[in-house]
């Protein structure tokens, strides 16, 4: 699909002056895409030129519209010396290449200068007319969607969830140049931004190619992220879910509120198109939805029942891109034969199912409902690694080996937990000089393997409710052996089904799935953690911090589980560890969500033992510390509302049952848990966690515990999209960046004082944004996100963004929250229905058809998979430490009891489920936003925008900037320098998605905020990394009167000056 | 650990009224601290001294970067860096450019230039006003003045559409302007007793009836377009009120005048004896006033001149104000009645202006 890209450039506003003279401007603008460059006139002496440009015509491949932005640069008009440049633009025509999203980009864009950030705006507008073109030999993979949204979007459904796709492209970095010492910094930097956006553009584009030939047309929860390496280069890597969408085609059907990621899911009308399969194939694809849609369930069953049909089948070598895992020789040459042998029967499709089966990743954190069966507990893995330079960037097998290894190794740790599958997955970097520390992490979990070929399902879906019912508390349900469980862990029946057995704690990466009963509220629960390291170099460094390694996991679970029992909780959501790697110091920060599980037991408290007993003073100290701890367990449970009903007590006096042999695999368990009706409660309730005082340490640890302040009241916290317990959520929304960066007074610094110092920054930032938030109360913070950096020695960054949602206190919570989930559950089964799941492979259905495109180009890949032996020595691996480490992490999860799972408790709210609850429903969604003017554009992390309908999907958003001063007092300080700077970054974003003809960015994150600076030569310079989903959201209030009406790309550039910019 | 870097961006810019209003005053950070802290946030948030010294901060960084657009507030309107609503806009615009009855007292009349920014430090130790704010207020006036100077048609609309003010925020901004631009004096002790609200009302009246605005067409000649039309008094009408002379030079007239104002007072006013016996004073004192408008440097005393020459005798002699309303009412229609006099016009319109201000003038 070659396509013509057409740019005007219609007008300038706001330019700086450039000729002190005259203080005007001589204004010009130059449009380069690929190679080929336009220039428009000059407008003479003007600070607001009126170019209105003829139409700039690129003919360009399908290929480069992908990887390429397109540049805009402004200059000044010089007649003696050398054109000033102004700033550029840089537009990303992505959204423009598939049909649903925009058609036209049109509107204000800042000028942007490295330098000296924002200067004036300048009018453009961009169409691209695309011809049909079917080369199945293609390169490009136009037409793909990509949402960084990490559940399936609103006014998508699911009709394939076809799993994990993955891809990192290499490059130099030009700030690391030889040429960049005699090149200016705004050229350095713009080399930089430009090679970001293109490598960007690449990666995108291979995803896509990789989502093709998966069938699939979108890839959802797309996270790209790049590591600066320095001087060994510049890494661009991006993981997501490969799926088939199937466009929502009534907007008129939806839900008032939607503020669940699935609420809307209920509405789903069951498929008009009476076949589709039609949809489900991508742009070129002839085959049928049937040919390679398969049910995991045989492939796993396979997995669990031989570990050499497992290895024989998740071949390294299937890489794309190439890679070889650090398997033995003969083993590799094997899988490598039998790739070989694959490819030459069947060209590239079987390739294609190995790498996709190989890892049955989903980087969702959000699902259709019925999608997860049982969730084992987090999976995780960290290598430390030493960087060194990426030789041939065309070949970026080291990464991808790096990758892959932590990629197997997550695996394994689901498989132990006997799921087949991991969710809520995300990768991770942390980089510190030569050493590189990867992490992985998500939630081992089963899915339901359930393949459904016709998607009219009204016929069923009663029945499937009927059969719905039984596992609603499932997913809390232990997915492993009992007999042959992967860590000792109290096991109990499930308090809502009590016929499955539930882990005491559950910790998962992902959201709380909407039909999961909570009891009260949850609240944001961070461990925090530093431990000094020596200064070392090279591989002294890797060993020290991979000896560090698994003392930080244990104790940073240790804090974790200590906190969630001093809350009365007993479940985790959204956890994410984050491991830091500085010059002298380690720095670990876990967030995640705590909420009580109605389905889980009632956690025991925690318990104070001293060592010296007969101490009279210290039994004292310690009683008054028991006591304290206790009265903070009390008074948290008043403040989330945790009163979890008492139901069980006559059932904890009954006889323990005999543990019934089982050897079966879980997942028949599940199938047959009818059988089951005793009750084993064994352990639980009164399991009190023991804190043993045995040195100041311990001590200083209880007091950390004791001193986290709980959010002033009126305020709730979590780093979910949605708070547990909430979900009466009004209009008002606001999106924020906050950054600290403190310096540690560096005599001697300790571990204790350093966790006071991290521990005091996190607690002093968050009362921050209480009191700057303080006129939203009732509000809560959503989607907490905290970064920490070690950017210099002494300097301790940390990043939060999040969003404060206002809700209306008056409501009864819960009541509406009940009904919703229970109407939702009934109403949204039929979703299941459309989710197909292909994570197994059909040999035989596959051998029967032809091979789809790209057969040259992976046959090419994989015979590059082995790495060369010479560039293998020079790479040392540090995969032992890795191990070692892997190791203990195990350990850990025993000790800390980390790893479990939970119950849905679905009795009590049966009866609670009321025809009122609509109408609160429908209250909710009324207050008018005030913000609602034309032009506001919305940003938030979270999937939906409340009391608000999206209608439109218009693209990713995914840019890049450099920041760079020369006269930092100036500007300043450093504060002012970066509160400038991103609040240019939020405006850029802005103007992008006004341009689309959007209104809100939804699932915004800021990837990257590298930020350095050098006072003494008054320098800063800082980069920073965001993206998101550009939509457009009709009010709720707006909707109900004019259902129809949609803001389009039209409406937006027609407002042009004060609207879209207000 | 000390803070190195400490800040908050939202994507809707956040602004805190109280903390705005503490910056226009011109407090330092540190001082706003202070002020936070004794109006009992602490108690009402439960938040440390700490967290609302970074609020604080925060929030006087993001007041110093809108500064800039808030010297051209179209600019605000339409630039994209920071989101705020409307209503917001509109009242950062607004705080900005208001300012304190003490300041503009000072200043009123005088011209904005250099040569009175020096003086601002006297302002502000005489006022009690920070010097920060002094400057402010200083340039906000400048800066006005500056925009609308050279600008055709009228003053009020063009503040207006350049500072997005509202209608009675311009007004006073045109008063401003238009004292500046004549000079005005109302920095002498025997004007201190009146207040800014009683010169602004003069200049409205005198913009609306003095200027060339206020002709109605602009004028043809092309030199007189270096005039502005509101900024400037009309020459012309001022060169004619000579004419006005002829009412006191003329004994007839001038006796015809006062029996004629006698007759329809006799009666009615509390002050009639003190009245007659100052009727010739008073009128002399009116129409001479008119007939040295001429000379720049009697125009800048027009307010010295009308309270010497006209409040000053009638309080002293204790006229009330609804005496005076009702003498200056007889004593500008008389004239039409004087047949030997042919510039009925032109004293209207200068007696029309006049009555106005001298009855807002007139008070303790």
């Amino acid at each position: 699909m070659p396509g013509k890209l057409k740019v005007k450039i219609v007008a300038g506003r706001h330019l700086p002056v450039m000729d002190r003279a005259s203080d005007l401007t001589d204004a010009f603008v130059e449009v380069k895409f690929g190679n080929t460059t336009f220039k428009t006139d000059v407008y003479l002496k003007s600070l607001n030129p009126q170019w209105n440009s003829e139409w700039f015509k690129f003919e360009v491949d399908d290929e480069d519209l992908q990887d390429e932005p397109l540049q805009i640069t402004v200059l000044d008009h010089d007649t003696y010396s050398a054109n000033d440049a102004i700033g550029k633009v840089y537009i990303d025509i992505d959204p423009l290449l598939y049909s649903e999203a925009a058609t036209v980009i049109s509107g204000w864009f800042p000028i942007y200068d490295t330098i000296h950030g924002i200067r004036g705006e300048i009018n453009v507008v961009v169409k691209v007319d695309l011809f049909n073109d079917l080369n199945r030999f293609r390169q490009s993979s136009c037409g793909v969607k990509f949402f960084c949204t990490t559940s399936i979007p609103k006014c998508y459904r699911a009709v394939i969830i076809h799993g994990f796709v993955e891809e990192l492209v290499v490059n130099e970095d030009p700030e690391y140049q030889w040429i960049d010492r005699i090149r200016t910094p705004r050229a350095s930097n713009e080399a930089r931004q430009r090679l970001i956006s293109l490598m960007s553009g690449e990666l995108q584009r291979k995803i896509g190619l990789k989502v093709l030939e998966m069938r699939g047309n979108a890839v959802v929860g797309y996270l790209q992220c790049f590591d600066l390496e320095g001087e060994s280069g510049l890494v661009v890597r991006a993981i997501g879910t490969a799926c088939t969408l199937d466009k929502l085609s009534s907007p008129a059907a939806f839900l008032p509120a939607c503020n669940s990621p699935s609420k809307e899911m209920k509405e789903i009308p069951f498929n008009e198109d009476p076949n589709p399969n039609t949809h489900s194939s991508g742009p070129s694809t002839p085959l049928k939805n049937q040919t390679y849609s398969f049910s995991p369930s045989k492939s796993y069953s396979r997995q669990s029942s031989s570990s050499d049909t497992d290895l024989s089948l998740t071949p390294k070598t299937g890489m794309g891109s190439g890679s070889a895992g650090k398997e033995g020789g003969p083993f590799k040459a094997l899988l490598r034969q039998q790739t070989q042998s694959a490819l030459e029967q069947r060209g590239g499709s079987p390739h294609r199912f190995c790498r996709r089966r190989e890892f049955p990743f989903f980087t969702l954190t959000a699902f259709p409902p019925g999608f997860l069966v049982h969730v084992g507990g987090v999976v995780s893995a960290r290598s430390v690694k030493l960087l060194d330079r990426i030789h041939n960037p065309d070949e970026p097998e080291t990464r991808d080996a790096w990758w892959a290894e932590i990629r197997q190794e997550i695996k394994s740790h689901a498989k132990a937990l006997g799921c087949h599958a991991v969710v809520g997955y995300s990768e991770s970097t942390s980089i510190c000089e030569e050493v590189c520390i990867l992490s992985a992490s998500g939630t081992a979990a089963v899915l339901n393997p359930r393949f459904l070929q016709d998607g009219t399902v009204e016929g069923c879906l009663e029945q499937r409710l009927e059969e719905n019912l039984p596992t609603r508390c499932g997913f809390c349900h232990i997915p492993y052996d009992e007999l042959n469980m992967p860590f000792p862990a109290h096991l109990t029946y499930c308090y809502n089904c009590r016929k499955q057995k539930v882990p005491d704690v559950l910790f998962t990466t992902i959201d709380l799935p909407t039909d999961a009963t909570v009891i009260g509220k949850g609240c944001l629960i961070q461990a925090r953690l530093c431990r000094l390291k020596k200064k070392a170099q090279a591989e002294a460094n890797a060993t020290a911090i991979s000896n560090l390694l698994p003392f930080m996991e244990y104790e940073v679970h240790t804090q974790l589980m200590n906190k969630l029992k001093l809350k009365g909780m007993n479940a985790l959501f959204g956890l994410r560890i984050q491991i830091t790697v500085g010059e002298n110091m380690l720095m670990g920060l876990a967030s995640a969500t705590g909420v009580y599980l109605a389905a889980l037991p009632t956690p025991g408290g925690i318990q104070i033992a001293g060592k010296t007993p007969n101490d009279g003073s210290y039994e004292q100290h310690i009683s008054h510390m028991q006591k304290k701890i206790n009265d903070t367990i009390a008074k948290n449970k008043e403040l989330y509302e945790i009163s979890p009903p008492e139901i069980s007590e006559e059932i904890i006096g009954s006889p323990i049952p005999e543990p019934r042999q089982r050897s079966r695999l879980l997942r028949s368990q599940s199938e047959s848990s009818d059988e089951v009706t005793e009750l084993d409660l064994s352990h639980g309730k009164k399991d009190a966690f023991v804190l043993e005082i045995d040195d100041t340490d311990a001590m200083e640890d209880v007091h950390s515990l004791l001193t986290d302040v709980p959010p002033p009241s009126g305020f709730y916290s979590c780093n979910t999209e949605i708070m547990p317990g909430i979900n009466n959520w009004t209009s008002e929304i606001q999106m924020f960046t906050s950054v600290r960066v403190i310096r540690l007074s560096s005599l001697n610094l300790t571990n204790q004082a350093l966790n006071k110092n991290f521990n005091d920054l996190c607690e002093n930032l968050l009362k921050s944004l209480y009191f700057k938030l303080r006129s939203m109360i009732p509000c809560c913070l959503c989607h907490v996100n905290f970064t920490v950096s070690l950017p210099e020695d002494e300097l301790i960054q940390v990043t939060v963004t999040a969003v404060a949602i206002t809700f209306d206190k008056n409501q009864a919570l819960q009541t509406t929250k009940t009904h919703v989930e229970k109407s939702l559950q009934r109403a949204s089964t039929d979703n299941e229905e459309l989710l197909q799941f292909p994570l197994e492979l059909c040999s035989d259905s596959l051998s029967s058809h032809p091979l789809p495109p790209a057969k040259e180009h992976l046959e090419s890949a994989s015979s590059n998979s082995g790495i060369p032996a010479a560039q293998r020595a020079t790479s040392v691996d540090y995969s032992s430490f890795a191990d070692r480490c892997s190791s203990w992490i195990e350990l850990i999860k025993l000790k800390a009891q980390t790893i479990r799972r939970g119950s849905i408790k679905t009795t009590v709210t049966v009866e609670k489920a009321s025809p009122v609850g609509d109408g609160n429903f429908r209250n909710r969604s009324a207050p008018p936003c005030a913000n609602s003017t034309v032009g506001v554009v919305k940003m938030t992390p979270l999937s939906f925008i409340p009391g608000a309908k999206i209608t439109k999907y218009l693209g990713i958003i995914n840019m890049f900037f450099i920041r760079e001063t020369t006269s930092l007092r100036e500007e300043g300080g450093v504060s002012g320098f970066l509160h400038a700077f991103i609040a240019e970054v939020f405006a850029m974003v802005r103007a992008h998605v006004a341009a689309l003809g959007g209104n809100a960015v939804v699932s915004y994150i800021m990837k990257q905020c590298v930020f350095m600076e050098n006072p003494n030569k008054n320098q800063a310079q800082c980069l920073i990394n965001v993206s998101g989903d550009a939509v457009v959201f009709v009010r709720e209030s707006d909707l109900e009167v004019v259902s129809t009406q949609q803001p389009t790309a039209n409406c937006q550039s027609s407002c042009t000056e004060g609207e879209v910019t207000t | 650990m000390t803070s190195e870097l400490d800040i908050f961006v939202g994507n809707t810019t956040l602004i805190d009224e109280d903390v705005y209003r503490l910056w226009l005053d011109g407090y330092s950070v540190t001082d706003a601290v202070a002020l936070r802290v004794r109006s009992g946030i602490l108690e009402q948030t439960g938040a440390t001294a700490a967290v609302l010294q970074s609020d604080t901060m925060d929030h006087y960084r993001t007041f110093h970067m809108l500064e800039r657009l808030l010297h051209a507030p179209p600019k605000l309107l339409h630039q994209l860096i920071f989101q705020i609503p409307p209503s917001r806009q509109a009242l950062l615009i607004e705080r900005y450019y208001a300012f304190d009855e003490a300041f503009v007292r000072e200043v009123l009349g005088k011209k904005l230039s250099k040569g009175t920014k020096k003086d601002l430090d006297d302002i502000s130790t005489k006022t009690g006003i920070t010097l920060k704010s002094c400057r402010r207020q200083f340039d906000n006036f400048k800066r006005v003045f500056k925009v609308v100077e050279e600008m055709r048609g009228s003053l009020v609309d063009n503040i207006q559409q350049h500072f997005l003010l509202s209608d009675r925020l311009a007004r006073d901004y045109a008063a401003i302007v238009f004292f500046a631009n004549n000079r005005f004096e109302t920095g002498k002790k025997k004007l201190q007793y009146l207040s800014f609200g009683d010169f602004a009302f003069c200049a409205e009246l005198m913009i609306q009836n003095w200027t060339l605005g206020a002709v109605g067409e602009a004028p043809t000649v092309p030199d007189s377009q270096m005039d502005d039309m509101d900024m400037d008094l009309d020459k012309e009408f001022l060169q004619d009120l000579k004419e006005l002379k002829v009412l006191v030079a003329d004994k007839d007239l001038l006796d015809l005048h006062k029996s004629l104002v006698c007759t329809a007072l006799r009666g009615k006013l509390g002050v009639f004896s003190e009245m007659e016996a100052n009727f010739k004073n008073l009128s002399r004192g009116l129409v001479n006033v008119a007939a040295k408008l001429t000379h720049n440097k009697d125009v800048r005393d027009l307010f010295v001149d009308l309270v010497e020459k006209f409040v000053e005798p009638c309080r002293s002699d204790h006229w009330p104000l609804s005496d005076v309303r009702f003498f200056l009412n007889q004593y500008s229609a008389s004239v039409h009645s004087l047949d030997g006099f042919r510039h009925q016009t032109l004293w209207d319109r200068y007696m029309g202006t006049l009555r106005g201000c001298l009855l807002r003038l007139y008070h303790d």
